[in-house]
């Protein structure tokens, strides 16, 4: 599957983790953009034609609430699914109504990757 | 700060750790107040006197009285956690819950509820995180530390009057903001440095 996926935690390991879970469910053939903060993820936006954005919520500076509000203002085009340890159920709530089209709960699994893509028609089992 | 005990990696994966812990702990804060908590990145540092002043300095910004719980915890992770209330958070507590306690023993109500509630963030918290080291740990019950005192003398009491931080190499600090109240909650938690091999042993199983 030729997909560019843009990966945001300020975390090295999660992003290492997100990427080695969505290698394993959409095969190698992904391309995968880390971004380190919400700032970087917006830059990578800009100049880059992004497939899924895969966003943590709780980082320095922009969170990733303000990162989906700031997609929504810009109006780019971007399918994102949110990673995040925040599990209040209003924290779902927000994002889904900010435009996110998933929400798991960190850490990510292959099993809950692969049920919400295939729920999202990224995927099909 | 944390890199004096772990590398940049360690610190990194300790950090997700208690990040996931904070979730759950702030999921409980949220549930007891029917509302939305912000979370930030939580704070790991090494104990020593610049990081203790810092949080002294910024208790005393932040509130004008505190009441401090305090729990110790025990086994392979082991040290102290203090659940830090400002004069506001009781008020909150009393609008949600709907009882009006202002004639009888308000004061004993009113440390029954503050310790029940840190009880339940602090236990969530510490048990995620030896759960995540799959290190075993225990959490002895909460006692009021500090009971609505001036922050000023409630932080000597804390830092200069406690033995909480002598013995202990690792401070992690973390900072709910309930939204529909803009109160602050913390949660303030040091590790004993007999822990650190094991704790060390098991962040670079995650690398």
């Amino acid at each position: 599957m030729n997909l560019t996926l843009l990966v945001v935690d300020d975390s090295k390991i999660s992003r290492k983790v997100n990427m080695t879970t969505l290698r394993e469910v959409l095969g190698e053939q992904i391309r995968c953009i880390e971004a380190v903060s919400g700032e970087d993820a917006l830059a990578t936006l800009a100049v880059q034609k992004v497939d899924l954005m895969v966003l943590d919520l709780t980082m320095p500076g922009m969170s990733g609430y303000d990162v989906l509000t700031a997609v929504k203002t810009r109006g780019i085009k971007v399918r994102t699914i949110v990673i995040s340890a925040d599990i209040q159920p209003l924290a779902k709530e927000r994002v889904l109504q900010l435009g996110a089209i998933a929400f798991i709960q960190k850490p990510l699994s292959v099993e809950s990757l692969k049920s919400e893509l295939e729920r999202q028609g990224v995927i099909h089992g | 700060m944390a890199e004096e005990i772990f590398n940049a990696d360690e610190a990194d994966v300790l950090g997700e750790m208690v990040n996931i812990a904070m979730g759950k702990a702030g999921a409980t804060l949220a549930e007891a107040f029917s509302g939305f908590v912000h979370m930030r990145v939580p704070e790991i540092h090494a104990v020593n006197s610049s990081a203790m002043n810092e949080t002294r300095e910024r208790l005393i910004k932040t509130y004008d009285r505190i009441s401090i719980i305090h729990q110790e915890f025990f086994g392979e992770f082991s040290g102290d956690i203090a659940v830090i209330y400002g004069p506001a958070s009781y008020t909150a507590l009393r609008e949600v819950l709907g009882f009006d306690d202002r004639d009888g023993d308000g004061r004993r109500q009113r440390e029954e509820l503050l310790l029940e509630l840190g009880n339940a963030m602090s236990s969530t918290c510490i048990t995620e995180v030896a759960a995540q080291l799959g290190l075993r740990t225990g959490v002895r019950p909460p006692r009021m530390a500090v009971f609505d005192l001036e922050s000023i003398e409630a932080a000597q009491k804390l830092f200069d009057d406690s033995t909480a931080w002598k013995g202990q190499t690792l401070q992690i600090s973390i900072i709910f903001h309930l939204e529909a109240h803009q109160l602050p909650f913390e949660l303030l938690f040091t590790v004993n440095s007999d822990c650190m091999p094991m704790i060390k042993e098991s962040l670079i199983k995650h690398l």
